[in-house]
């Protein structure tokens, strides 16, 4: 479980975030929704703690770990779709990786350096990555952007599936299956 | 290639007719002159053992100096304090000459192990800045990932700090080496170590063997191309891929 109380966030005198408050429960996803630039990535990596609120709280059951699908990929570009799971997992196997990755890629993709991928093979890599690491809460940051809308239901679904008792957040203006989630404004 | 070799070899041949025109062995001496001196001088035990005294301190001089710029540079990349204190003393290893290190290590430690200190104090502030650039130059969108997916600190330090600092690294190596060789034995000349190279050097300039102090000179061309040649493939060993 998770509390943000009274979230406020503001960048040269511009205010991102003002007195969010809302409350995640484990096992349960949330689709955060809010035009451009309203503060959803900033709300993800105050949530992170990448960055510091201004002001507010946030309180956790217990000290939680987090895996997160970045606006931009963040993938190592000379090392392949296994080699990048395995530098944040390092526990998994390339048996492993492989299984998971050929869920969403073509498993003749896998061996190439990710620089080598379209950008929407890329993003499907960071999901597998994200999900694949073990953790407490799911943050999200548009991670379709760049799929087709198959290989958007195909990535969701696995999204959904492996989810497992966690908390899942997820920013998308991409997304159909809209009744899976719980949505929150901003 | 081939237009290379020919260009040198024309070189070779002014020398030869220039040595010939001038005909005086302490002024010019020609190529073949040289390589006989050399000849000659690689016959007698003492040539190996000023080479294995010389290249040995010169070498660990340079792995001290390597690894000391490295760590301070981490050090400083981790404490920008220690970055701030750091600094004057890194300007002032660059701005003085290096004869100036070398009459004060002579006098403070004699010459047995001047070359050794004066290839670190030479290879350090170029392994400190240039490592220190590619550490600030760390892709910081790459240290969040590695935040937030609470990356062990040596996969962080081996993967995403090393692929960093790498290049600048690789610049390092190829500028310090020659440096290293150069002021080491400048300072073995100005402090007269016994049975080193810059000891030979300075005995020809004595005796005026102008042939033998150029033999001297073609090996220290050789040892620094090859001593660079060596540490640039094993530093590629470890290239990130």
């Amino acid at each position: 479980m998770m509390i943000l109380e009274n979230i406020s966030k503001s960048y040269d005198h511009k205010t991102v975030l003002s007195s969010f408050t809302c409350r995640f429960d484990d096992k349960k996803s949330y689709l955060i929704q809010g035009p451009s630039g309203i503060g959803k990535t900033t709300l993800l990596r105050i949530i992170s703690g990448l960055e510091k609120a201004d002001s507010g709280n946030i309180r956790f059951d217990k000290k939680p770990s987090f895996s997160m699908v970045f606006q931009e990929d963040r993938l190592i570009e000379d090392l392949n779709a296994i080699e990048n799971i395995r530098f944040v997992t390092p526990e998994l196997t390339k048996e492993q990786c492989t299984e998971e990755l050929s869920r969403l890629l073509d498993p003749e993709q896998l061996n190439k350096p990710v620089r080598e991928l379209s950008g929407g093979m890329r993003r499907r890599v960071c999901i597998v990555r994200a999900m694949l690491h073990p953790s407490d809460i799911l943050l999200l940051d548009e991670p379709f952007a760049g799929l087709d809308a198959d290989n958007r239901r195909i990535a969701l679904d696995y999204i959904i599936n492996h989810q497992n008792n966690r908390i899942l957040l997820l920013c998308s203006h991409e997304i159909d299956q809209i009744d899976t989630f719980e949505q929150i404004r901003i | 290639m081939k237009k290379k070799v020919l260009i040198i070899l024309g070189w070779i041949l002014v020398w030869q007719i220039g040595a010939i025109l001038v005909n005086n062995k302490i002024l010019l001496v020609g190529p073949l002159q040289v390589l006989s001196a050399l000849f000659f001088m690689i016959q007698k035990s003492a040539f190996w053992t000023s080479l294995t005294f010389t290249m040995s301190r010169i070498i660990l001089g340079t792995i001290a100096g390597m690894l000391s710029g490295i760590l301070f540079a981490w050090i400083s990349y981790q404490k920008p304090l220690i970055k701030d204190i750091l600094q004057p003393v890194v300007l002032f290893l660059k701005a003085v000459p290096v004869v100036s290190f070398i009459v004060l290590i002579l006098i403070a430690f004699g010459n047995t192990i001047l070359s050794l200190l004066i290839s670190l104090i030479v290879v350090f502030p170029i392994f400190y800045i240039n490592t220190l650039e590619g550490l600030l130059h760390t892709d910081i969108k790459m240290l969040e990932l590695a935040e937030v997916f609470e990356i062990k600190p040596l996969n962080k330090i081996k993967v995403i700090y090393f692929r960093s600092v790498y290049p600048y690294l690789l610049s390092a190596l190829e500028l310090a080496c020659g440096m290293a060789i150069k002021s080491g034995i400048a300072a073995e000349v100005i402090g007269q170590a016994r049975n080193t190279i810059g000891n030979n050097i300075y005995q020809s300039k004595i005796y005026f063997s102008t042939d033998e102090l150029l033999a001297w000179t073609f090996v220290v061309l050789l040892l620094s191309w090859l001593y660079e040649k060596i540490l640039l493939i094993l530093f590629r060993k470890v290239e990130p891929k």
